[in-house]
């Protein structure tokens, strides 16, 4: 089985102290947050590996407790999220063996976000974000508004 | 000066031209006072002293006045009145009117708010709860209603300083500078009290900080406290959930925001009443 990452050119990388990632891929438009042990299995997939090469160098450069199911647990994670490719099929790992390799090791998470999703929020990420209709580019009253009347009564 | 464009002259030409006033010298220039806050110049208009009082206790007002003329401020804020009403313009863009003028400082501060947030350079917002506990910044990021004015005031009232109930201000080391606006309190249902922190006995933060927790909660009416310790990558997700930047439009914030949570725990999960959240949030910072 090979193992290699999606072939974006625009990947921006954010490492954290404790391992953890955040990528920012602007050509698909999308922001991925993997926790440390997916950011080890994304460290190790450098050009073509192999699933026994990705769960060593997870060892050597993250925790040496990670086993072969754990690693194969991060690799399917960013797999699923579009973060890498494979050819070929995985060992059958049990989630029994998933759990019992993980010790202190966290399972491997990767959440992602689009850029949509994030404009979207970014757009509501004030108080009273109802009361105020966007305009198209996204700026705030650069127009005349309607007559806003006061029937509630805010006080000061 | 020779590469400037005739703009940014102009603009120079203006700044240099600001004083510092005596305090609260409204006299100055009428019913008005000017605000500058990270280099973000604000001018404030009213038609009485009375309208200029309420307007003097909403913008920044830990901070001091100066003359600021209205041509060279990065935002206008005016109250006008006629035999009717108050009328609130932004720039010379209406907003809002009502029979008194009281009942205009909710969208003042919204004005104050958005100007100043797109306005201001190189400082990225968060939409968050901030406070000062020990020599750490803690950050709340939520969703309007989520109860950070209250968790602030709560926070405040142990002994935490205050950053804001609104936004946390990011630069690019990834430090947290306060927002000095007023905390706006709701008393259970849509009104919206402002209180100045010396109210609760806290002040303002006078200094940036390093973030020492990033907590993202959400409230459960019947709900308990119930979080879990999550990646710092995590972390700076939801600082990107909760800041009003466009991240395609301003892809440095990023940046600003991993340096921020470099130094932080993150948690994510669920709180009850603000009163329990507040007694756990605060045996959290004392546990670092």
């Amino acid at each position: 089985m090979q193992i290699e990452r999606t072939d974006s050119k625009n990947l921006v990388v954010n490492g954290l102290p404790d391992g953890s990632r955040v990528i920012v891929d602007s050509e698909n438009e999308k922001v991925y947050a993997l926790n440390a042990t997916a950011g080890a299995a994304w460290d190790a997939c450098i050009g073509q590996t192999t699933l026994s090469k990705v769960a060593e160098d997870m060892r050597r450069i993250g925790d040496p407790s990670i086993t072969d199911e754990l690693a194969q647990q991060a690799v399917l994670e960013l797999q699923e999220k579009q973060l890498v490719k494979t050819s070929g099929s995985f060992p059958k790992a049990s989630r029994r063996a998933v759990l019992a390799g993980l010790g202190a090791v966290a399972l491997p998470l990767v959440v992602s976000m689009t850029m949509g999703e994030q404009r979207a929020l970014a757009s509501e990420a004030r108080s009273n974000p109802i009361s105020d209709p966007p305009t198209s580019d996204g700026k705030w009253c650069d127009r005349p508004t309607a007559h806003v009347s006061h029937t509630s009564g805010d006080r000061f | 000066m020779s590469s400037l464009n005739q703009d940014q002259h102009d603009a120079r030409s203006c700044r240099e031209t600001v004083h510092q006033a005596p305090a609260r010298s409204y006299e100055s220039c009428g019913h008005c006072f000017g605000v500058s806050l990270f280099g973000f110049a604000i001018y404030v208009e009213a038609p009485s002293f009375e309208v200029m009082e309420l307007l003097d206790r909403c913008v920044f007002p830990s901070v001091p006045r100066t003359d600021i003329a209205s041509s060279c401020a990065d935002l206008c804020l005016r109250v006008a009145q006629d035999a009717h009403e108050f009328r609130l313009y932004r720039d010379d863009c209406f907003v809002a009117s009502a029979p008194r003028a009281d009942q205009l400082m909710r969208d003042l501060i919204d004005c104050l708010d958005r100007g100043f947030v797109e306005g201001v350079r190189n400082l990225s917002a968060v939409h968050a709860g901030a406070v000062l506990l020990g020599d750490r910044a803690l950050l709340f990021p939520g969703a309007s209603h989520s109860g950070k004015s209250s968790l602030v005031a709560e926070l405040l009232r142990q002994g935490a300083v205050c950053y804001s109930d609104e936004y946390a201000l990011i630069d690019s080391e990834g430090l947290v500078h306060a927002y000095p606006r007023p905390l706006l309190l709701r008393n259970g249902g849509r009104e919206q009290t402002a209180v100045l922190p010396f109210e609760l006995n806290a002040r303002v933060a006078s200094s940036p900080a390093k973030v020492g927790w990033i907590l993202s909660l959400q409230y459960e009416a019947e709900g308990s406290w119930n979080i879990q310790e999550v990646s710092q990558g995590q972390g700076l997700l939801s600082l990107l959930q909760n800041t009003p930047h466009v991240l395609a439009d301003s892809p440095h914030i990023v940046g600003s925001f991993r340096r921020a949570a470099a130094g932080a725990r993150c948690f994510e999960g669920q709180r009850g009443d603000w009163s329990d959240a507040v007694s756990r949030i605060m045996q959290l910072a004392l546990a670092a």
